[in-house]
């Protein structure tokens, strides 16, 4: 992204804030903490205090800005933003480039939960956002569930910025903490080789405990597909849940292996047309209930 | 019954206190910020602290349904040590404004030095800028001593009563820290405070009006189900249920809800993770209920 984009959507982010807080005694505070939040403390006092100015409903904004979010994270949805969420947001982008780091680093190592998820849900958007990329790489170590999902689901973040051993940590992570993986962007693209064989084996060391693993994880194996992986997925086939077997023919679907495409024409086994959101939706909705 | 304990320090306490606490009704509690046992010797340990009872613990807490608070403060043993608490004071304004954060506490004075009347005063100062109700700690030794010039403190700083809860009070502190107007927190903790056969009979003769019970469960030989065992003690010595209500429950909701950050629709409607995600809180809370066929059995 340009820095240029990157301002406009700072000025747009703030006038979005403005019209959205309705009350006149905490917009001129608001309008007024970020035109003085050039010291740290300053900064920090605001910062903390957006807690108690500003309620948690949920903020509308225009298409222009929702474009302008859209361009640097196609998966940016602002229902998953709260009117607190946003504000805090505006003081994060607000802060000069420069010299946000110390700042922000600051804020993480003594920030609550909702803090933290604001922090790292906002790295994205900031200028030179490439420049946190070991703060979120460290923030995903969390088992806090929320400051872990506020990096890895719902962001083009982690496949834009993680090296292949941080993004592979996350993925595994988010597999063990039983967290939707289908809501983490780039997960086709970003596929790879090594992720594809620790996969295969934490779904032996599974099986022999006697656990079943989430059908999803099949998903990132499908462009490393051999013929071991292909044995388990014609187990899973045969004697998996029904969104177990969809999701296991579709990664069979999705090899173009010629042995998966054999076996799957000899079984006569009818194709999968869900999509992984779909299958995702299954394996999560049998979860919570 | 639903009980509030709004002195407990978790960080010292297993999970099996936490699913005892959330079977025996409580559904809210405080955790004060304290020393740990041994005094700390830098102050990279007191953030760390700091930043877990504002994160880290109140997710530990939100897994087994119980919504957790906490207060952040300097404590008087470790405010003899000048060098350090001075970095710490510096802490204290970063944390003092966060989510759980419902009071400046735990506060005061232990062997009444001039160190610790410094911090105590200084942080009395803190609580009246951020607008936050103040925790008192009362020392083990002098105590009603310590007490009357706790509140002589708080007083000459212009503190209103109804800020301030004075916490490990007995028979002899108590009537003062009543006829003076605080609140006043009894601690029922195993021989060196109050047992809860003796907190029957303060409230039988105070009544409920501003008293406060509470387990100060820590590190130490204590109970974290001090709070709903002295309350059914209470129903058994025939205490009206009213003052069982005001007493492990109303009253602690009162005080610290003064700060704005805590109410009862946190968890009347049950405590979720911030974005109402509800997977892995499942998977943690499923596995409170093994399979009852063998005690020996851990489920798989």
């Amino acid at each position: 992204m340009t820095s240029n984009s990157n301002l406009v959507l700072r000025d747009q982010v703030i006038q979005a804030c403005k019209s959205n807080i309705k009350d006149q005694a905490v917009l001129s505070w608001f309008t007024d903490k970020l035109e003085t939040t050039e010291t740290p403390s300053a900064f920090f006092l605001a910062f903390g205090m957006v807690n108690r100015k500003i309620d948690r409903s949920s903020v509308e904004i225009p298409t222009t800005l929702l474009d302008t979010f859209k361009n640097i994270d196609p998966v940016f949805n602002i229902n998953n933003w709260t009117l607190d969420q946003f504000c805090r947001l505006a003081f994060l982008i607000n802060l000069d480039p420069e010299n946000n780091k110390g700042k922000i680093e600051t804020l993480l190592a003594s920030a609550d939960m909702r803090e933290q998820v604001v922090i790292y849900k906002s790295l994205h958007f900031l200028q030179n956002a490439e420049d946190f990329v070991l703060n979120a790489v460290d923030g995903i170590r969390t088992n806090m569930i929320d400051v872990f999902d506020s990096i890895a689901l719902d962001s083009a973040y982690p496949s834009k910025y993680f090296d292949e051993s941080a993004w592979n940590q996350m993925v595994l992570k988010a597999i063990f903490m039983e967290r939707p993986i289908f809501k983490i962007y780039g997960l086709e693209t970003r596929q790879n080789k090594k992720l594809a064989t620790i996969l295969h084996d934490f779904v032996h060391e599974r099986w022999a405990a006697g656990r079943s693993v989430t059908p999803e994880l099949w998903r990132l194996t499908s462009s490393f597909l051999n013929v071991q992986i292909l044995e388990d997925l014609k187990k899973v086939i045969e004697t998996g849940t029904p969104t177990a077997k969809s999701a296991a023919i579709k990664v069979l679907q999705e090899s173009n292996h010629p042995k998966a495409t054999d076996w799957l024409e000899s079984k006569n086994i009818e194709k999968s047309k869900k999509s992984w959101e779909e299958i995702g939706h299954e394996v999560w909705s049998a979860i919570e209930n | 019954m639903k009980y509030i304990d709004p002195h407990v320090h978790m960080t010292s306490r297993t999970t099996n206190d936490y699913e005892a606490m959330q079977k025996a009704g409580i559904v809210a509690l405080i955790e004060p910020a304290f020393w740990l046992g041994q005094p700390r010797t830098e102050v990279g340990a007191f953030k760390d602290y700091f930043s877990s009872i504002v994160g880290w613990e109140p997710f530990r807490s939100s897994q087994f349904g119980i919504k957790h608070y906490c207060t952040i403060g300097l404590n008087s043993k470790e405010a003899n040590n000048e060098a350090l608490a001075e970095q710490v004071m510096e802490l204290l304004p970063l944390f003092a404004l966060k989510d759980n954060v419902v009071a400046i506490g735990e506060i005061g004075y232990d062997d009444q030095t001039k160190a610790e009347d410094k911090y105590f005063r200084e942080q009395i100062e803190l609580a009246k800028e951020v607008g936050l109700p103040i925790m008192i700690h009362t020392p083990h030794r002098d105590k009603k001593n310590g007490t009357l010039r706790s509140m002589d403190v708080l007083e000459e700083h212009g503190v209103d009563p109804s800020m301030a809860v004075i916490d490990h009070n007995n028979e002899e502190t108590a009537k003062s820290v009543l006829d003076r107007g605080f609140w006043a927190a009894f601690t029922i903790y195993p021989r060196t405070k109050m047992g809860s056969e003796r907190m029957v009979e303060v409230v039988r003769q105070y009544g409920s009006d501003r008293i406060i019970v509470d387990s100060s469960a820590d590190w130490g030989v204590s109970d974290p189900l001090s709070v709903p065992k002295t309350a059914n003690l209470m129903k058994e010595r025939g205490i009206a249920q009213e003052h069982i209500q005001k007493t492990c429950y109303q009253n602690a909701l009162d005080a610290y809800g003064q700060s704005g950050n805590m109410k009862e629709s946190d968890w009347s409607e049950g405590v979720n993770f911030d974005q109402s995600v509800l997977y892995g809180g499942n998977s943690v809370l499923r596995g409170q209920e093994p399979k009852k066929s063998s005690s020996d059995i851990i489920e798989n």
